[in-house]
């Protein structure tokens, strides 16, 4: 877990370190960034003011070309003049005869040309004296001194001059004469031409203009006028200066000083207005002139100020954001780095806790030992098996001077967890509360599978034992009480006179008892591992069937089967059969019991032939019953269809004879007179008797036919059911009735109800003559079986015919006493009889009847 | 009888004398006028199926009822039933059976071939008298025949 915890450590620098690397950089770039902007600004002035200087020299070398250019055209123009042949002739007609007007006029249209054609101010023709000859347009009759200088100087030196700047007494201009002699043809100078410039108009406007747009830039021409300098022309800066302002010499820095003094080039300094100029100073060919191009320093830097400025500017807002980004990326890191720390922090606390939690919560008794065999401390599982402590072991017990542990030889082994790392495991067993202070009570005794294993620290030393203990008290119990249950059910099977044996899925016997050994003749070690002895080639595909079908699932239960026995002798057998499961429930083989039958089976044999012969001799008895039925059923069918032709064919001429006698009755009545109609009378009286007894002679016949059903009747309240039925309700009064609880009976409803509505009839019949007739109904027991009986105190009978008492028509009473036909009792004892039972009569004449009867439980006989 | 179509009641009985008391019966309460009596089963399906001698008459003008003795010369009752009620035609026209038999089997036999009613002769004349009447009464007065 530490290897774990520093991997998943990032790696971090030092804060510290990161700080002074922060310093040191800040530091660097404070310094080397004013230097590089300082650096960048001298570069960039240095090359600006060279391109300055290019440019300015440019400027002061085409102006200076300009103005050659300039000169040499004007000097052109004085040439044409002055040495035109004509020209010259005319004018030394005009000196010789100065009153002639004509050529004159020539010379003033020729001068007139000039001026018109060149834009010159004035072109004049003067005398070698300076006198004016003439002027174009004759505007000019007298020169300046100035002027004349120039004349003289010209015509001294016999070439083209230009003068110098000049002003005319009130004149503002700035003049500039170009002089040229003019020769006769003996090369005497005879006049002088004067082309007359205003410098305004040529000039100052070529000097003065500039090619780019500047606020500061000039061109300035100056001349050196004893020990000062003169401008020449209008400066920009100073209005109405030209040919006014002087410098002396002695102001070294300016540059039109510098440039008198000889220097030509590229030139700082400062100009008239005392400030910083950058200067190109050339001397300009032909004329005492010098040319200062110049510019403003701070115009020309300008540029390079703000160039610097916006690199300052850009480096410093790159810096700033850099030093942002920077500590933004710091920040978020040092973030980072906290939220990571903490996740780690918490993730080894949650591990921590895990630990402990796990240590503490877990099921198993652990406790921890130091490597001196101390105990540090235990879990909660320990707390509850142990019973201990933490007072009492805590830094106290010692795992190596447990007197126990030393005495079983169990110390060495566990010094080896410490010295060799090794993982230990023994069981103990102990009364637990060795440990407590206070030991009371019987010994509490607990066995202990106990392993010790090593903690290693992170270098892998082992600083730790962890002492796992798990209570095995009830295993081994439950492991010795499984083996004298296997013990028991061993003896059990050993000892069974059932043979008991099993065989794998191949047929290999397993296990073979006893009582195996005894019935099949080999010996247990005689058949363990091999194939089932007793199967035979013959009976080897039913083994293999029974085999399979128990293996699959099934039982044989009781099934009979022919085996051999070791000797030879065959074996009948009934086997029961179960498949035998692993602890994981798959089969695993066949465990079979085995009862040996042959001598049952002989006996079974010997029933089985006597059985056969009794059943022959039932069968022949049932064909002769068989015989008789048919024979009774012919018989009965005759007798059916004998009472339906005495049903139909007897009582059609009874209900003639009784038909027409009462229409005699009716329609002949008068004529038959008293004795006539009472002949009818018996006739019809007659004829109806001989209807009732055909209807009671069928009732009786059908008696013997009808299906009986016999269920348990309640006898008391069938026969008062039947009294009830026999007697209306009028003649209940008279009547006197006792009727006894009697025994329920078993016996077909219809036929009894019946046999109870004769019985009771009879009697109520019999008795009807009586003052005070009394009917007795109850039961008797004659030993198991109860008697019925009917009594009646009416007429009774002469018990010499109670013989007769129950046959069909019999009757001991004649009509006129009592009505009847005889079938009553006759019906009572066909009913009774048909039941099994027994009826009979009691009775003495004038004494009353009694009639007993009764109905065994059971069929006995068909009556 | 003008027309064999007129019948109402048909009488098969082989007994005169029972034939006679019947008929006499009914016509002390006026209704017998549509009565034929015929005395033996094969004249009786004669009857019934148009043959023979009946060949004219319409067989969809039945009796309103047969008054039928099961014990008959020739064919027996339960032979005529069993004759009718196979036959589509005729297979609705009541029957009811009068005689003198109360024998299980006869009752039995005649219920199963659908007959409608079951009445036994009573021998006493006041009986016999209030049996027919009343037969008579209820199936040509009360009863509604089928269409």
């Amino acid at each position: 877990m530490n290897t774990n915890r520093q991997r998943r450590h990032p790696e971090h620098k030092d804060p510290a370190t990161i700080l002074r690397v922060w310093i040191i950089l800040c530091v660097l770039l404070a310094i080397g960034l004013p230097a590089g902007v300082i650096w960048y600004y001298q570069q960039d002035t240095r090359k600006t003011r060279e391109e300055v200087y290019s440019e300015l020299d440019a400027i002061a070398m085409l102006k200076i070309k300009q103005i050659e250019k300039w000169s040499q055209e004007r000097i052109g123009d004085s040439v044409l003049l002055s040495h035109d042949t004509y020209l010259i002739r005319t004018v030394e007609e005009v000196i010789e005869h100065p009153d002639l007007p004509g050529p004159r006029q020539y010379i003033i249209g020729r001068l007139n040309t000039m001026e018109f054609q060149y834009a010159y101010w004035n072109v004049i023709l003067t005398g070698t004296d300076g006198k004016v000859i003439a002027s174009a347009a004759g505007k000019m009759k007298k020169l300046v001194p100035v002027a004349q200088e120039n004349i003289s100087r010209a015509l001294s030196s016999g070439s083209v001059s230009f003068s110098d700047f000049f002003q005319r007494p009130g004149d503002d201009r700035i003049y500039l004469d170009l002089v040229a002699p003019m020769k006769n043809a003996e090369g005497k100078a005879i006049a002088a031409v004067i082309l007359r410039i205003d410098t305004r108009e040529y000039l100052y406007p070529l000097i003065q203009w500039w090619p780019s747009s500047s606020s500061s830039a000039e061109t300035l021409i100056v001349r050196r006028e004893g020990d000062s300098v003169i401008f020449l022309n209008e400066l920009r800066h100073l209005p109405h200066s030209a040919l006014k302002l002087t410098v002396p010499l002695s102001s070294g820095s300016l540059p039109a000083v510098r440039a008198i003094q000889g220097y030509t080039g590229s030139y700082t300094g400062y100009d008239y207005r005392d400030v910083k100029v950058l200067a190109d100073i050339r001397p300009v060919h032909g004329f005492p002139w010098f040319m200062v191009a110049k510019v403003d320093y701070d115009e020309a830097m300008k540029i390079v100020r703000f160039r610097t400025a916006v690199v300052a500017l850009i480096t410093l807002m790159a810096l700033m954001l850099a030093v942002v980004m920077t500590g933004y990326v710091y920040r978020y890191r040092q973030r980072n780095l906290y939220v990571e720390l903490y996740n780690t922090e918490s993730a080894l606390r949650q591990s921590e806790e895990l630990a402990t939690a796990i240590f503490e919560q877990s099921p198993i008794s652990k406790w921890i030992s130091d490597s001196d065999g101390y105990f540090l401390r235990q879990n909660s599982a320990c707390r509850r098996l142990l019973m201990l402590r933490d007072e009492d072991v805590v830094g106290k017990y010692n795992l190596f001077k447990d007197e126990l542990l030393i005495s079983e030889g169990l110390t060495s082994l566990i010094e080896k967890v410490f010295k060799e790392g090794s993982v230990v495991r023994y069981t103990v067993t102990l009364d637990i509360r060795r440990f407590s202070s206070d030991m009371q009570g019987s010994p509490v005794y607990r066995t202990l599978d106990t392993t010790v294993a090593p903690i290693r620290d992170e270098s892998g030393l082992i600083k730790y034992a962890v002492v796992h203990q798990i209570d095995v008290t009830e295993q081994k119990e439950a492991e010795r009480e499984l083996q004298r249950t296997s013990e028991l059910l061993r003896g059990i099977i050993e000892s069974s006179p059932l043979a008991i044996y099993t065989f794998d899925r191949d047929g290999l016997v397993m296990s073979w008892n006893k009582a195996a050994e005894r019935m099949f003749g080999w010996s247990e070690s005689e058949v363990l591992g091999r194939l089932h002895p007793i199967v035979t080639a013959e009976t080897v595909d039913e083994f293999n069937e029974l085999k399979s079908l128990v293996i699959s699932g099934g039982k044989i239960t009781d099934r009979e089967i022919c085996r051999v026995r070791q000797d030879g002798t065959p074996i009948h057998m009934s086997i029961s059969a179960a498949p035998l499961h692993d602890e994981k429930g798959d089969t695993i083989g066949v465990m079979s019991v085995t009862i040996d039958i042959t001598e049952r089976r002989q006996a079974a044999e010997e029933i089985r032939k006597l059985n056969a012969e009794l059943e022959e001799r039932v069968r022949e008895r049932t064909r002769q019953l068989e015989e008789t039925n048919r024979e009774l059923e012919i018989s009965n069918r005759e007798l059916e269809s004998f009472s339906y032709t005495v049903s139909h064919d007897l009582r059609a001429p009874l209900r003639a004879i009784e038909g027409f006698t009462r229409i005699l009755m009716d329609d002949f009545g008068p004529h038959l007179g008293e004795e006539g109609s009472r002949l009818c009378t018996v006739i019809r009286t007659n004829t109806m008797r001989m209807s009732q007894l055909i209807d009671d002679l069928l009732a009786f016949s059908r008696l013997g036919r009808a299906s009986m059903h016999r269920h348990s009747i309640d006898m008391t309240a069938m026969a008062e059911a039947a009294f009830y039925e026999v007697v209306p309700e009028a003649g209940r009064g008279a009547v006197e009735l006792h009727i006894e609880k009697m025994p329920f009976a078993k016996a077909d409803r219809a036929l009894l109800s019946q046999m109870w509505v004769n019985l009771i009839s009879n009697a109520v019949k019999f008795s009807s003559k009586r003052e005070r007739p009394v009917i007795e109904i109850g039961s008797r027991m004659d030993g198991d079986e109860p008697v019925y009986f009917v009594k009646d105190n009416g007429a009774g009978f002469d018990m010499k015919y109670r013989d007769k008492l129950f046959g069909v028509f019999q009757r001991l009473h004649s009509q006129k006493s009592f009505e009847g036909t005889g079938v009553g009792l006759a019906i009572v004892h066909r009913i009774i009889t048909r039941h099994g039972g027994r009826v009979w009569a009691e009775g003495e004449v004038d004494r009353g009847a009694a009639v007993y009867f009764t109905i065994p439980d059971e069929e006995v006989a068909h009556g | 009888m003008d027309s064999w179509d007129a019948v109402e009641i048909l009488l098969v009985e082989d007994n005169s004398e029972d034939a006679e008391l019947t008929i006499r019966a009914l016509k002390k309460k006026n209704l017998a006028n549509r009565l034929l009596w015929l005395e033996d089963g094969e004249e009786a399906l004669d009857y019934i199926f148009c043959r023979n001698r009946y060949a004219e008459r319409n067989i969809d003008r039945p009796p309103k009822v047969i008054l039928l003795d099961l014990k008959l010369p020739k064919l027996s009752g339960l032979d005529v039933i069993k004759a009718i009620r196979a036959d589509d035609r005729v297979r609705k026209i009541p029957i009811v059976i009068v005689t003198s038999s109360r024998e299980d089997p006869d009752i039995q036999a005649a219920y199963d071939m659908m007959v409608n009613s079951y009445v036994v002769k009573p021998v006493n004349f006041d009986q016999f008298f209030e049996a027919m009447s009343s037969l008579g009464f209820y199936w040509l007065l009360v009863n509604q025949p089928p269409k």
